[in-house]
């Protein structure tokens, strides 16, 4: 067919067609664009620049100038317009001046610009006439030349001269035109000057006024923020921290990391943006309010000069004024007023002027939703977050490193924002469409979990919060202190021993990447040789670890409890004991009656029986050094020694026989209990004498320190004559039951008493790495205290059930078969024992295998040994050794995960099974767990809940949504709470199920054991049902947080955090501390106060600063001045702060007030800003409302117990508090200052009686002053020496004036002429007088001592006289001369004291050495004054009755010298307990001149010399003189 | 567990019901005025109510779903403004109407059940999406269709499939698991391509059976009807203009509405599962569960590519040019599509949709679970073989001799069935190709046949290799 113009297609359908598809493409470019503009964080920029604008408002209304900064700033004004009003008028005139002088000097210049070029030419003009002139060798030309230089040389001067004048004239024109000039100038600074000073006083508020003009929207900004021009600078930009430092780690490959958060969380570093502020932004002025400042506007903007705005305009109508915002509206009439006025006098710029418009200020109320407020809110704690000055700024750490979630997100969901809980969930749901964000596998923390973001880089956790109880207060809200959560999961997993199974090494590939929690090496390091030792600790990058074991040795089991009571133990220990750490294996989801099949039934007890046969029988065998690890050994060494004799060994064997042999050292047989204890006392046969007895017991109990760590409920009552007391302690267990677990026997007393009174006496033999201290106790004590505690019988534990053998084959079954095949296995089992030439065959290939124990001995049953067998299979399979020794498990490795990197553990390698299913089953679910009103209480809907025949707990919907989504806190919660659910409706076989025990952190039991629990037991237990149950979970979610931090992420050295010497040693030290329950007896930390200070609270408190130091007031007039007593002298504390060091003394919540007696000088800024102190140990009472952060002293439990009790019982020398207290333990506060920190090493590691200790008589007559004893802990050197260390750094930190040394002091004043200087200086300062009087004092020692010569000398010579007799040949010569000189020196002393005027040789001696030593003789003859020291210490030799204080020679090497100077000279400062300890009196007051006739000085000198002499007390009292002094009073 | 049913998806199913009504009043219109059958108009016109009502229901259900929402969240506000508020007052009350309106809103859920399309029927499909019938019922109904082709092909009965199609597709998206799979942001050109495939394969065999029918009877094809030359402009270039301007629209609108979502760097130390090609190479990678990597990712695409090259020169058939024919070209066209459609694009849907973590079949109301497993018994031929006969070989010696069986086989597969071929069914072939033709034809439809052959294997004797040796990393 031929081509025709005729189209295809019909055009004009193609044209409509291509119209229609052209609109639809525009439509879809416009939807872009605006998609595009509608980018959340654009919307966002938007709304907050309004928020901007309001907040720059709010804040400019702030520093509205009051009427005395408004006086201020007119007067300034004022100035500022006479010296414009002068600069205007003298302008005129001084411009003519000006104008006149220029010409002048510019005429002149040109005159002499002139005639200095013309000079210049004939200087060139007379050279080139002189160069000629010389240069020609024709005499008459050479005349004519010489003529003519001289020609060129007059007019060369005539013209210098004139050019000297007119040079003269252009300096005078210059000098009258700079005059002039400098006079406009000095004319114009001041101008200036004015106007800086002007502008200095409203700064601010013009800094603010601008701020918000500036951020009102304006046509060139709403311009720029229009779709597609927004792509070219525009307002709206995406903001973003590049973090190079802190890569994201993905597997050996990092990635940079983008934080792109502040791009929506705008306010997040603006101190002004807090979420009240931010709130207050909404409230609106009323109509009539903004009608009355219309009218005041319209006044103001009519206003043509300044004197017309301070006309009065019309006040504010009283009905209005009341309203909210009213105060606001004045503002804003006055700034509008001071805006008007301003702009009426300054000039400005001109966009200077427009910000200043008076019509800018507008109260303009921006309206926020709580989403909106959190978002643009500023970062809590901008003190230790974000700002730029503080610990952690955004620059440097971004925001994903502590919060993670998608850094580079710029849109809510993709961020990986993470709801804290279900309604916040819902909220976003319904706000954001939130969903879980699967495309990032590090959502961000919920705040339930935010700590876990901390451990990164605070390696040693404990550092987040060293000083344990923290509480900030927030709107008048108790708020726990940031790392409050994760330190107190990391302690949980500490006392909980989660670290026996699941190792958290803190280090990867070579480095540290978090904390370090790992067991100690078994023998541990401290029973190692030195050498040993070094070599374990050799590799800094594997270091052994640190953490004991949890629970108590299992060794010696067999002497200490019996069968019964081991099952009943493991079967369910917290239905026993409900307070116990140890966890649950048996009766859990996995293995109760429900869960078993038909055949497995009996399984759990056969088991528990096997486990107690095996811990019973091997603990015996261990005993008689016959267990199966000691066995096996000594058998592998003798084999091997016996093929090197034949042979020389391989390397492999070699190696073997070291092990070995060091095996074989390191376990030597022990000595049974009868051995170590071979005799007990009696007990008690008649009622009287066993009452007694028993009353004994329990006293002591009560007293010796027990109460510290334990708890009773058989001293919760008054019984046997004694008081109540009810400790609520459990760093050890409670011992309520105890009676009823001992004896080896059920029932039999003799060797539970016999095992309990050793063990109190010394717990170390029954379980080496206990906490338990050594107690210093008499084998009568111990045995006492264990009787009463065994009459303490509540309930017998009932016996097990018997066995299934039938089971117990099975379990063997199961655990043969997998070391040798069924047929092998079952022969066995059918024969009853290994056969022996299967035994032999296996001997060969695995000498230690636990099979060859089924090989039964003759007189052996078959029964033990497969209770043996399986027991020992089954310890293996729950891993019980990684809290407790067990004999056979020396080289077990930890059974459990590593928890290193649990925190980013992929969640598709979680096993979650059916765990959803069990857990719709088993719980009900609730939106909310704590009451939002008050934290600590369940919520309402958190209850148990009954459904037909089945009670449901409470269950978090947020633990059951990340469930649901297989997210890591789903799984971790539930395996933490349940961890045996996992294997819910799975098909398992019997070892092939989850092993994790159910522990219950918060160390209540669960709704289950407590059915089986007395009433009595029940009521124990704090909390009904919901609230143990939240009490838990809030527990679990601790433990949670620290586990979820472990994340194993390389950061680098310098990010992460790295204490200074003081802050390490102070985080050490609380480890230790707490490892130990030191704060159990001491108080270890005295509370720290902040307040925020108001002009009314500075004004009380300068008025207590007159009060404390005015001159009546005998204390201070008697303080010594030194700092820190009555002078702060740390860091200078903020101005808008009071911060308080010291001890509550009392509280009264009604009235809002507390008392707190100061265990530092506090500082705060009187009138005037000049800082005063108030010294330490006053009393300060504080409003708590003005309370911003507490925190309360930490420590002295027992004390405070042990005050009302020994009140009551009218315990010896404990009538009243202050005594009481001295004889308990006591406070350790400023132990550093005082304390020499090797002898307090020493002390630590071996602890000796300080103060004098209580003791009975025969007659029943009491003396001394503390009723316990520090006892022997098992510190090993690291942990003495990091106490020490604490103690010193805490005491440096808090006290930098002190400057104190550690780890180790010299001590000045005991250099060799120490002494001698000082006497020098002493004998200088004395009188003729009062030297003489002092040498006649000496009289009678130097009297005594020439008696002590003569009678020495006679002794002598008797003794010679005896020897000469006795003597032959030549010694006889010897020994006769001998007796002749001692005669002849008897004779001269006789003759010496014969003399009446005592000037003898020896006198004069004694003078010249009086001398010498005058300071130190005096100084002692303080200490042994009987009103002084003497009253209550013992110094050395001289002792007294009634001792309250401790003895004084161990002062020079236990007590710093600086801090016994303090102490001497002002005690009262440093007397800081609540109600005060058994005071000590101030010896040597400032203003009372005491004592000057023993030592002459002033009040600090002698307090200085009895300091110098304690510092080197032995050597002083080892002086003759001082020897042979017997003060009255003494002994 | 995802909700069963969501606001956002009742409303979703609302709209769709309601564009599938309107596509068949669209159709309903063409009858009555192109085709003026007033039988099919009334049919259509049932079928268009039929979408209507479902439209409705979905949207009352949505109104009613939203309603019960609205009323939780809004006392949930109210609850925290009252606890926010003043000593709590009222709190009490709060939480009461805030259970209620929780209990109420469970209610309107339950009673939303019934929406949800039967679980017999989704088992039904999820045993019939199973692999093995997966493939035979697509080569089945392809047969079939080839077979009916002339009935299947009219409009109505192919209207009438499409409607059922999309009525079963609306139905099958009130299940999570489908819902979650289909609706994937990633999977959204495979459903496009379900329809465009399914479109231009009936646009193509609908004129071919109508020209067909023409050339039986003697008349030209249809296309030869028409004018043979048109005009560059404006009938060439102005429909371009307006099918690019129709494309911008199309992609644009498709990236704003659904976003790439942001992830995260890859990570050496996770590998997403499943891992999935991109949707063109799905149905290579289906082919490495049948073949080596080497066989599957390199021998086989190569020979692809030489096939498509050498079509020119081996087709010898010079009928069918420039109109739509099947009864002149049945060979060439029965094994195009085979290829494309069978074996290209079914393989692509089968991967996409069916392919869940371990690379395992999900059915497609199935919860793709991670932890299904599957027995994989998969035997090598050498095994098998020699089993049977006794005869054991030590590890790594005697390849040679072991996998003789199948070097055999495969070389007979290779050398032998084509002179095979020649002898006997495509003697035809051999006589008009020529020997080399022959061979290269055949030889690409071995390749071809290749996968099936080893797919039927897998399924009926579970073999896993033909030639097995691991010394060589050769197998076959």
């Amino acid at each position: 067919m031929a081509a025709t113009d005729q189209t295809y297609r019909n055009q004009r359908w193609l044209d409509i067609v291509f119209g229609v598809t052209c609109v639809l493409m525009l439509v879809s470019v416009v939807w872009m664009f605006w998609q595009d503009y509608s980018r959340e964080f654009k919307v966002e920029q938007r709304d907050f620049r309004d928020v901007e604008a309001a907040v720059a408002e709010r804040q400019m209304l702030k520093l509205v100038p009051d009427q005395k900064q408004m006086e201020e700033i007119d007067e300034q004004e004022r100035l500022l317009a006479y010296v414009r009003r002068e600069r205007d008028e003298a302008a005129e005139r001084l411009s003519d001046e000006l104008k006149k002088a220029l010409t002048e000097r510019t005429k002149a210049a040109a005159k002499a610009q002139e005639l200095k070029a013309e000079y210049d030419s004939v200087v060139s003009l007379y050279n080139i006439a002189v160069e000629e002139r010389d240069a020609e060798t024709v005499p008459s030309r050479q005349k004519t030349l010489t003529e003519r230089a001289a020609a060129t040389g007059q007019r060369l001067s005539r013209l210098k001269e004139d050019l000297d004048d007119k040079n003269r004239k252009l300096e005078a024109a210059n000098q009258e035109y700079e005059a002039v000039k400098a006079k406009k100038k000095g004319l114009e600074d001041a101008v200036s000057m004015n106007e800086d000073l002007l502008k200095k006083k409203t700064a601010d508020f013009d800094r603010f006024a601008k701020l918000a003009y500036q951020k009102q929207w304006k046509f060139g900004d709403t311009f720029r923020t229009l779709p597609v021009l927004d792509a070219f600078s525009s307002p709206v930009r995406i903001q973003q921290y590049t973090l190079g430092d802190l890569p994201i780690d993905y597997n050996f490959k990092f990635v940079t990391r983008y934080d792109r958060c502040t791009t929506c969380h705008l306010g997040f570093d603006r101190p002004t943006y807090s979420k009240a502020d931010l709130r207050g932004l909404g409230q609106e002025a009323s109509e009539q309010l903004m009608a009355w400042l219309d009218q005041e506007t319209a006044r103001i903007e009519a206003a043509k000069r300044v004197e017309d705005l301070d006309a009065a305009g019309r006040p504010m109508p009283e009905e209005l004024t009341g309203q909210p915002l009213a105060g606001e509206v004045v503002r804003v009439r006055n700034a509008r007023k001071m805006l008007k006025k301003r702009e009426l006098i300054l000039a400005g710029s001109e966009k200077e002027k427009a910000a200043l418009k008076p019509g800018n200020i507008t109260l303009t109320s921006v309206k926020l939703g709580q989403a909106r407020i959190s978002e643009f809110a500023a970062h809590p704690r901008l003190d230790l977050f974000v700002a730029a000055d503080s610990k952690h700024p955004s620059e440097k750490f971004g925001c994903t490193i502590c919060h993670s979630g998608q850094g580079s997100a710029t849109e809510f969901n993709p961020a990986s924002h993470s709801p804290n809980d279900t309604p916040e969930r819902n909220r976003w749901m319904s706000a954001h469409h939130w969903e879980p964000n699967h495309f990032w596998d590090f959502p961000m923390l919920p705040k339930r979990f935010l700590e876990s973001g901390c451990v990164k880089c605070h390696y040693q956790v404990t550092d987040l919060l060293p000083d344990g109880n923290r509480t900030e207060i927030q709107d008048n809200q108790k708020i726990d202190a940031p790392g409050a959560k994760v330190v107190e999961g990391f302690n949980l997993v500490r006392e909980n021993g989660c670290f026996g199974c699941h190792e958290i090494p803190g280090i990867k590939s070579g480095r540290w990447v978090g904390p370090d929690m790992r067991l100690e090496p078994t023998p541990p390091l401290d029973d190692l040789s030195p050498v040993d030792r070094l070599k374990a600790t050799s590799d800094p990058l594997n270091p052994p670890g640190g953490f004991r074991k949890v629970g108590p040795s299992l060794r010696r089991l067999s002497e200490k409890t019996n069968e019964n009571w081991v099952w009943r133990w493991i079967r369910a220990p917290r239905e026993f004991r409900p307070s116990t750490r140890m966890p649950h294996f048996y009766g859990l989801s996995n293995n109760n009656e429900a869960a078993l099949d038909r055949d497995q039934k009996d399984f759990p007890d056969a088991e528990i029986h096997a486990v107690t046969h095996y811990l019973l029988s091997e603990s015996k065998s261990w005993l008689k050094g016959q267990d199966k690890f000691r066995v096996d050994n000594l058998a592998r060494q003798k084999e091997l020694q016996a093929k090197q004799k034949e042979k020389p060994l391989n390397e492999q064997e070699k190696k073997e026989l070291e092990e070995a042999t060091r095996r074989i050292e390191q376990s030597p047989v022990p000595k049974p209990l009868d051995e170590i204890l071979k005799t007990m006392p009696p007990e008690p046969k008649d009622e009287k004498a066993k009452t007694e007895h028993l009353k004994h017991g329990r006293q002591l109990f009560s007293e010796k320190g027990c109460l510290a760590c334990h708890q009773h409920v058989g001293i919760t009552k008054p019984g046997l004559d004694l008081p109540a007391i009810n400790s609520h302690q459990h760093f050890g267990p409670d011992l309520s039951r105890v009676a009823d677990k001992l004896g080896t026997q059920p029932g039999d007393k003799a060797s539970a008493r016999r095992w309990l009174a050793q063990w109190i006496m010394d717990p170390k033999i029954h379980s080496p790495r206990t906490y338990m201290p050594v107690t210093h106790l008499s084998l009568e004590e111990t045995t006492a205290i264990a009787d009463w505690l065994l009459s303490q019988e509540s309930k017998p534990v009932e016996g097990p059930p018997p066995m299934n053998l039938e089971a117990l084959r099975n379990l063997a079954r199961i655990s043969l078969e997998k070391s040798m095949s069924r047929q092998d296995a079952a022969q066995l089992l059918d024969s009853q024992g290994l056969p022996h030439e299967q035994a032999e065959l296996l001997r060969q290939q695995r000498p230690d295998a636990d099979e060859l124990k089924l090989e039964v001995p003759p007189n052996e049953t078959w029964e033990d040994h497969l209770k043996w067998y399986v027991g020992k299979k089954a310890i293996g399979a729950y891993g019980c050794f990684g809290c407790h020794d067990i004999p056979g498990f020396e080289t077990a490795k930890p059974i459990g995960t590593p928890l290193n990197d649990w925190g980013k553990k992929d969640a598709d390698r979680l096993a979650f099974e059916n765990v959803t299913a069990y857990v719709r089953d088993h719980y009900h679910f609730v939106p909310l767990r704590d009451d939002p009103k008050d934290p600590r209480k369940p919520d309402q809907d958190w209850v148990f809940k009954t459904e037909g025949d089945q009670t449901k707990a409470p269950y978090e919907q947020f633990f059951a949504d990340a469930l649901e989504h297989h997210q890591r806190e789903g799984f971790l919660n539930q395996k933490l709470a349940e961890p045996r659910s996992f294997d819910f409706a799975r098909l398992r076989t019997w070892d092939d199920r989850l092993r994790m025990p159910q522990f219950r952190f918060s160390r209540k039991p669960t709704p289950d054991e407590r059915a089986h629990l007395s009433n009595e037991e029940k009521a124990r237990i704090e909390g009904d049902e919901a609230q143990v149950e939240r009490d838990e979970a809030e527990a679990r979610e601790a433990v949670m947080t620290f586990i979820l931090s472990l994340v194993a992420e390389p950061i680098p050295q310098d990010i992460v955090y790295n204490p200074t010497k003081d802050r390490l040693a102070q985080i050490k030290g609380h480890q230790v501390l707490d490892k130990f329950n030191c704060a159990g007896c001491h108080q270890i930390h005295s509370g720290d106060y902040e307040f925020k200070t108001n002009p009314s609270l500075l004004k009380d408190l300068e008025e207590r600063y007159k009060d404390v130091t005015s001159s009546t007031n005998l204390t201070f007039a008697n303080d010594m001045p030194f700092p820190n007593h009555n002078a702060w002298v740390g860091a200078t504390p903020p101005a808008d702060r009071v911060i308080l060091h010291g001890l509550p003394v009392s509280e009264d919540p009604t009235a809002q007030k507390m008392v707190v007696r100061l265990t530092q000088a506090s500082r705060f800024n009187g009138g005037d800003n000049k800082p005063l102190d108030i010294p330490a140990a006053e009393d300060i009472e504080m409003p708590t409302g003005q309370l911003s952060v507490r925190q309360d002293p930490r420590g002295g439990t027992f004390t405070e117990l042990m005050v009302p009790y020994l009140i009551e019982r009218k315990a010896h020398n404990a009538e009243d508090n202050p005594k009481a207290r001295s004889a308990l333990p006591p406070p350790l506060l400023r132990e550093g200052e005082r304390a020499q920190p090797d002898w307090l090493f020493g002390f630590l590691r071996n602890p000796i009686p300080i103060r004098s200790q209580h003791t009975v008589d025969e007659n029943g007559t009491e003396k001394g002053v503390m009723i316990l004893r520090m006892p022997r802990f098992s510190l090993s050197e690291d942990d003495a020496m990091a106490l020490v260390n604490y103690f010193s750094a805490v005491d440096r930190a808090s006290n930098p004036g002190v400057k104190l040394d550690y780890p180790y002091i010299a001590v000045k004043e005991r250099e060799d002429d120490f002494l001698a200087r000082k006497s020098q200086e002493y004998i200088a300062r004395l009188s003729e007088a009062q030297i003489k009087e002092r040498l006649q004092r000496m009289q009678p020692v130097w009297d005594r001592m020439l008696e002590e010569q003569m009678g020495d000398l006679t002794e002598k010579i008797a003794a010679a006289e005896k020897a000469a007799k006795a003597a032959q040949g030549d010694d006889k010569k010897t020994a006769d001369t001998r007796l002749a000189n001692l005669r002849e020196q008897l004779k001269n002393v006789q003759g010496e004291a014969g003399r009446k005027d005592k000037e003898g040789k020896f006198f004069k001696a004694q003078q010249e050495d009086w001398k010498k030593n005058a300071y130190a003789l005096d100084a002692f003859r303080l200490l042994g004054n009987y009103n002084l020291c003497l009253k209550c210490h013992p110094v050395g030799r001289l002792d007294v009755d009634e001792a309250i204080g401790p003895r004084l020679d161990l002062a020079p090497s236990r007590l710093r010298p600086d801090w016994t100077q303090r102490w001497i000279a002002s005690p009262q400062r440093l007397l800081i307990y609540p109600v005060g300890q058994h005071p000590m009196p101030q010896p040597f007051g400032r203003q009372k001149l005491e004592y000057q006739e023993i030592f002459a000085g002033a009040s600090l000198e002698q307090a200085t010399a009895v300091r110098d002499v304690l510092m080197n007390l032995h050597q002083v009292a080892d002086m003759p003189a001082n020897r042979l002094y017997h003060p009255e009073g003494a002994k | 567990m995802p909700e069963n049913l969501t606001v956002s998806i009742l409303i979703g199913l609302c709209v769709f019901y309601l564009l599938v009504m309107l596509l068949n009043v669209g159709f309903v219109a063409y009858q009555h005025h192109v085709r003026k059958d007033r039988m099919q108009v009334m049919l259509w016109s049932a079928v268009a109510g039929l979408f209507l009502i479902h439209s409705i229901i979905y949207g009352w259900a949505a109104f009613r779903l939203s309603a019960a929402e609205s009323r939780v969240t809004k006392a949930e506000d109210e609850l925290r403004q009252k606890l926010d508020g003043q000593g709590g007052q009222g709190a009490e009350e709060a939480r009461e109407t805030l259970k209620e309106a929780q209990e109420s809103l469970e209610k309107t859920r339950g009673s939303l059940d019934w929406m949800v399309m039967p679980h017999f029927l989704r088992d039904f499909v999820d045993w019939l999406m199973g692999p093995v019938t997966y493939f035979v019922l697509s080569v089945v109904l392809f047969l079939i269709f080839l077979r009916f082709r002339a009935f299947l092909v009219d409009p109505i009965v192919s209207w009438a499939f499409l409607s059922f199609g999309l009525l079963f597709s609306g139905w099958a998206v009130t299940d999570p698991n489908f819902r979650l799979i289909v609706t994937k942001e990633d999977n959204v050109p495979i459903v496009l391509l379900i329809f465009t495939v399914g479109f231009f394969t009936w646009l193509a065999f609908r004129k071919g059976v109508l020209n067909d029918a023409r050339l039986a009877k003697g008349e030209p094809p249809a296309e030869k009807l028409e004018e043979e030359k048109v005009l560059v402009w404006p009938d060439l270039v102005y429909t371009e203009l307006i099918a690019m301007i129709v494309m911008t629209f199309v992609l644009v609108i498709w990236a704003v509405l659904l976003k790439a979502p942001l992830e995260q760097p890859a990570t050496s130390a996770k590998a997403p599962n499943p891992s999935k090609a991109p949707w063109y190479f799905l149905g290579l990678q289906e082919m490495l569960v049948y073949y080596d990597p080497w066989m599957a990712g390199v021998v086989l695409p190569t020979f692809i590519v030489i096939g498509l090259i050498s079509l020119p020169y081996i087709d010898f058939n010079q009928k069918g040019n420039g109109y739509f024919t099947f009864a002149q070209r049945k060979f060439a066209v029965t094994t195009f599509l085979f290829g494309f459609v069978v074996l290209w694009c079914t393989l692509i849907v089968l991967g996409t949709f069916l392919r869940g973590p371990n690379w395992n079949f999900f059915g497609p109301f199935e919860n793709w679970d991670p932890h299904k497993v599957l027995p994989l018994n998969n035997v090598n031929l050498s095994d098998w073989f020699w089993l049977t006969f006794g005869v054991v070989f030590e590890e790594g010696k005697g390849w040679y001799i072991r996998e003789l069986p199948g070097i055999i086989l495969v070389l007979a597969y290779l050398f032998l069935l084509p002179p095979l071929l020649a002898k006997t069914i495509m003697r035809p072939f051999f006589i008009k190709m020529g020997f080399i033709r022959f061979f290269l034809l055949v030889n690409l439809l071995q390749f071809m046949a290749a996968l099936p052959i080893k797919m039927v294997l897998r399924w009926t004797i579970n073999l896993k290799y033909i030639v097995y040796i691991p010394e060589f990393f050769f197998n076959i």
